[in-house]
């Protein structure tokens, strides 16, 4: 039987903020109770926003069989979003990016980013596809990342969330932070799991066989 | 006289030579803001955004920068040197989003003293609360953080009134 672990953070749990281009490149908005996506003209200029979150998967257990993990951004208003307009949950490259220290040009406060507007691989990532208006961000492919969170990054999955960039000036969402007032919008992770995978050990008569009680997670 | 007219195809060059024009100003927020060109302004407007423009005798004084969604919309940018101009720009996004259905508006503006900011101030009606700063190192505290961006939100219609009697007053 599978488990469930549920982490939807408040403002001194969670660790999520958002990063903007042009005049706002050297500005921390680690404070913000949402988190901008996408393209829009902040200030005196066009740019971009992009989600910058971090989860604590340290209570899934290293053996554990990940079965599946969904990230679900809840919409609080937006500009004109282009329907089919794709966004992308990408694994940062850089994890040691602070809340309250993170800008467009840098990850600490101190350290530039290698490539400003955060560090990430894209081949390690899920797509989500907005097919109205008023949707949520939902992630539903991030079990690859989930596992390499708690497999090679002392279970912190830090996610880059990158929306629509270029084009139309007005083609971005935004969504609650953790910082959001009220505790059922905020960013929200669900990983399913067993809590040990099958095990495989030698048995007598020289093959192998699957153990898969749990041994004591 | 100063009047404001939704901006039209034939005013992109007068935005973008206002805006232009602006980001040399070091007493304003535009202060060294991206400079754009006529096809930048015709983008915002193809993108959903508003602008109004403010004529005196004929000639671009200002111009106003806002958009929605309906429920708190924005505003981006406002650009005139003259106060008139400046408050009867406001009092177009003011109108442009009570129309909407809208009863509260915002806008982002920087902490360090500028024209704009001073005249927001002068309205006394505009709630300021810190949404951006600088960035902490890894060994400084929250507590110590130096705000650099305000979010400036106000209820529209005592924004309206603020306005009306400001206006009067300059007139």
């Amino acid at each position: 039987m599978s488990t469930q672990f549920i982490r939807q953070p408040n403002a001194a749990d969670g660790i999520d903020t958002y990063i903007a281009g042009g005049s706002y490149a050297d500005v921390n908005l680690g404070n913000s109770n949402v988190l901008n996506i996408g393209t829009t003209v902040l200030s005196k200029s066009a740019a971009f926003s992009r989600a910058v979150l971090q989860f604590d998967l340290q209570p899934i257990p290293i053996g554990a069989t990940i079965l599946d993990a969904t990230l679900t951004l809840y919409r609080a208003s937006g500009g004109s979003l282009s329907l089919f307009s794709q966004f992308f949950a990408n694994r940062l490259s850089t994890s040691a990016w602070i809340e309250f220290g993170t800008t467009w040009n840098r990850y600490d406060g101190v350290h530039n980013w290698f490539v400003p507007g955060g560090d990430y691989t894209p081949t390690d990532q899920d797509t989500c596809t907005v097919t109205t208006g008023g949707s949520d961000l939902v992630f539903t492919g991030l079990r690859d990342l989930a596992i390499d969170a708690i497999q090679l990054r002392l279970g912190k999955l830090n996610l880059l969330v990158i929306g629509p960039e270029g084009g139309e000036s007005n083609n971005f969402i935004v969504v609650h932070s953790s910082d959001a007032s009220s505790g059922s919008v905020r960013p929200k992770l669900v990983v399913n799991y067993y809590p040990l995978g099958p095990r495989r050990v030698p048995n007598f008569t020289g093959g192998m066989q699957e153990l898969t009680a749990n041994l004591g997670a | 006289m100063i009047t404001n007219s939704p901006c039209t195809s034939s005013d992109h060059a007068a935005v973008a030579d206002l805006w232009n024009a602006k980001t040399l100003d070091a007493a304003s927020c535009w202060f060294q803001a991206a400079t754009v060109e006529p096809p930048f302004v015709n983008g915002l407007l193809a993108s959903g955004y508003a602008i109004s423009l403010a004529r005196e005798s004929g000639v671009a004084v200002g111009f106003g920068l806002w958009c929605g969604p309906v429920e708190l919309p924005r505003l981006i940018a406002l650009a005139a040197d003259a106060e008139e101009a400046y408050y009867r720009l406001m009092a177009a996004y003011c109108a442009w989003c009570v129309a909407g259905g809208a009863t509260r508006g915002f806008a982002e503006i920087g902490t360090r003293p500028t024209t704009e900011k001073a005249r927001m101030d002068a309205l006394g009606v505009i709630e300021y609360s810190p949404i951006g700063f600088k960035p902490l190192a890894p060994d400084e505290q929250p507590a110590d953080r130096v705000p650099r961006l305000l979010r400036a939100e106000c209820d529209l219609a005592l924004l309206g009134q603020a306005l009306d009697q400001i206006l009067e007053v300059s007139a």
